[in-house]
């Protein structure tokens, strides 16, 4: 009638398990452990791959070279860096912050910088054939200050209009210290990092599977981060003029025309 | 949407300090009256039982403005 | 209760739980970690925590649900239901180090409070493929922190079982938000079909568990009584009962226990004051009924449970006509004494 399958009774303050109830549970518990470490080894085994893009933490270094703020912040160095990648440093700041704010702080107390030859340290983040240094020790990233202008030599091609399809990313975490540094995982870091102020950096593919990556700006030439944040790491077709800036592809884009996909 | 974020995370905040301060009150007196069984009960205890009192005050201020027995 | 709390009540079957716990969740941390550092040696130790933790958690929330089902199916899983809370407890910290590693990692060092930042990044809500899912896990998150901090018996008692038990039943609702999280997070960037088998399967095997054992419970507990008479109800005959056990019969909105020993019949309300577990498929051992879930104990002819402790349970009156055991669905006051019926000719 009503009485349980099995008529051992196992009371858990008073004794052991009785024998069927043994039986019973080590043929469960390892069933239960075989089958829980087969599947951790299939999680971890089918994962998307990581790219080897790389932060150096923990080893800050010094680079000198021209700084721009056009079309972002950016050290124009020459050389020093990972060969694999542009010798044009992309700066942002410490924490999901650009470096603008930082170099502000600088310049309040070194007067203006912009096209000085300076040297600055922090950590170097680099990937994809891109580099960035993130401004590690803040308003103290300035090791030196050369007091004469320097002409820009970068070459700067006429605009020309595009239609891109791809990502917003933001080029820290992507670029190294996050993995991933992508996709709807990492969707409110990106948000977070771009509305902080580090340079939105768009992500397309080309024809042969590589991907190229082009600064954003909007079509009169002004930061873009707070008004693209709802399209962040999502997959969206933008269009607008675009022009190559130094190694830097920029895009500006039309507002009214981004279009989810 | 920001503001009403911050509104209430702002009570919630509020809320805990709350639960906190009640918890310390409870633990120099209160809780005999609330519980019996706690008196005597082990340093541990009070520590275990801290998260709960903290989140769910509410529920006990009840029990100790009524005073009711232990069953 | 009625003896003063400790932190945890050690006993020799709760170590032992613990212990094989323990091994479980080293033997999967150890495979995940040393398989991650294999096959993708380049992953950061925060995306490494944030992975182990989170999928720790929700292998222990699957057997967490699967365990009242299978007991359900076979009393001899009752075992794996005993220090249950434990392994509810450390299942709760392995989430709370996935939410907090998330929220630095993803959060901290921004221009918005970090909490706020959770609602806030992300606020695509027309798109299911979009969705804001972190806010999702968070939910899940506090109502796995209110279960985990009112784990300890001092509320149970302090709550009532019967408003704990409720909140003890949101475990399903976070189930629900932790599916979501899920789907609607990781799901989104991985490519493999593969996860999404894992996790359906997950719920089709909790969801069937759940809803089989659920349907033969209905079945069982349906009202068996067929004639009354006087203010009695014939609930069974007396050999329908096994000695030193009991039949659970529902009358009106009364659920009883009827318990067979010693060739006598005591009736008792079937749920436990500890959980609400169902005493009637406990058995009277040491001339006390025991609950099957915990061990708690109480005296059948009244309901009270052994000194020192003071739990009561409400009775019944009970008497035998001929073979037939009949019960008055009237519950008496919890801990009333009522005289046990003998059935004719009884030696004992």
């Amino acid at each position: 009638m009503n009485s349980p399958k099995s008529n051992e009774f196992y009371i858990g303050w008073k004794d052991g398990l009785p024998p069927r109830t043994r039986r019973l549970l080590i043929l469960f518990i390892t069933a239960l452990f075989t089958f829980s470490l087969g599947i951790t080894y299939l999680v971890v085994k089918n994962q998307k791959p990581f790219n080897n893009h790389q932060f150096e933490l923990g080893n800050i270094q010094e680079f000198s070279g021209v700084l721009v703020y056009n079309p972002a912040p950016m050290l124009l160095t020459e050389g020093g860096i990972p060969e694999t990648v542009s010798d044009e440093l992309l700066l942002v700041g410490y924490g999901k912050r650009g470096a603008l704010g930082f170099l502000q702080e600088i310049e309040e107390e070194h007067g203006q910088l912009r096209q000085r030859k300076i040297t600055l340290r922090g950590t170097l983040i680099h990937g994809d054939g891109r580099a960035v240094l993130e401004l590690t020790e803040k308003a103290k990233s300035l090791v030196e200050a050369d007091e004469h202008e320097v002409f820009n030599q970068r070459e700067i091609s006429s605009p020309q209009p595009f239609q891109l399809e791809g990502e917003i990313l933001d080029p820290k975490c992507y670029f190294g210290v996050m993995k991933p540094g992508e996709g709807k995982i990492h969707k409110s870091c990106a948000i977070r990092c771009i509305s902080g102020g580090i340079p939105p950096v768009f992500r397309s593919k080309r024809s042969d599977g590589t991907f190229e990556y082009s600064l954003m700006k909007d079509t009169e030439g002004q930061d873009i981060n707070q008004r693209i944040l709802p399209y962040v790491a999502e997959n969206i077709e933008i269009s607008g003029q675009s022009q190559m800036v130094g190694d830097w592809n920029v895009l500006y884009v039309d507002m009214d025309k981004i279009r989810r996909i | 949407m920001e503001g009403l974020v911050n509104i209430c995370l702002w009570l919630a905040a509020a809320y805990l300090l709350v639960g906190l301060i009640f918890y310390l009150v409870c633990l120099v007196r209160g809780m005999q009256t609330i519980d019996p069984d706690t008196v005597g009960a082990p340093v541990s205890f009070r520590l275990i039982i801290a998260p709960g009192v903290i989140i769910l005050w509410p529920a006990l201020v009840g029990k100790w403005r009524t005073k009711k027995p232990s069953e | 209760m009625g003896v003063s709390y400790q932190a945890i009540l050690w006993n020799k079957s709760k170590k032992r739980y613990d212990l094989w716990m323990s091994l479980f969740i080293i033997l999967v941390l150890a495979v995940f970690v040393l398989a991650q550092m294999t096959l993708h040696p380049s992953i950061t130790i925060e995306t490494l925590i944030i992975r182990a933790t989170a999928f720790t958690a929700i292998t222990l929330l699957h057997i967490i649900l699967i365990i009242g089902p299978l007991c359900r199916l076979d009393s001899r899983f009752l075992p794996l239901l005993y220090n249950r809370r434990h392994l509810g407890v450390t299942m709760f910290l392995f989430a709370l180090v996935h939410g907090l590693f998330c929220i630095i990692q993803f959060h901290t060092l921004g221009d918005t409070n970090p909490i706020a930042s959770v609602f806030l990044s992300n606020q695509n809500y027309q798109e299911i493929s979009e969705f804001p899912f972190q806010i999702l896990g968070f939910l899940a998150l506090v109502i796995l922190l209110l279960m985990a901090a009112t784990s300890h018996d001092f509320w149970l008692k302090n709550l009532t079982p019967r408003i704990w038990k409720g909140l003890h039943m949101a475990v399903y609702i976070a189930y629900a938000l932790v599916v979501g999280h899920v789907a609607l997070g990781t799901l989104q960037y991985e490519s493999k079909p593969l996860y999404w088998v894992m996790l359906l399967g997950g719920f089709v095997v909790i969801a069937g568990l759940q809803i089989f054992t659920g349907l033969r419970e209905v079945k069982r507990l349906r009202s068996t009584s067929e004639k009354t008479k006087d203010k009695f109800v014939k609930v069974c005959n007396f050999d329908d009962i096994e000695d030193s056990r009991a039949k659970i019969v529902t009358i009106g909105s009364e659920n009883i226990a009827v318990f067979r020993y010693d060739g006598q019949i005591s009736a008792v309300s079937n749920l436990c004051r500890h959980q609400l577990g169902p005493l009637g498929e406990g058995k009277i051992v040491d001339g006390c009924i025991t609950c099957p879930w915990h061990g708690y104990q109480y005296f059948p002819h009244n309901g009270q449970s052994p000194p020192p402790f003071n739990e009561k349970l409400k009775t019944y009156e009970v008497n035998i006509r001929g073979n037939d055991v009949w019960v008055d669905p009237k519950p008496k006051p919890p801990g009333t004494f009522i005289q046990p019926a003998k059935l004719e000719g009884s030696a004992s």
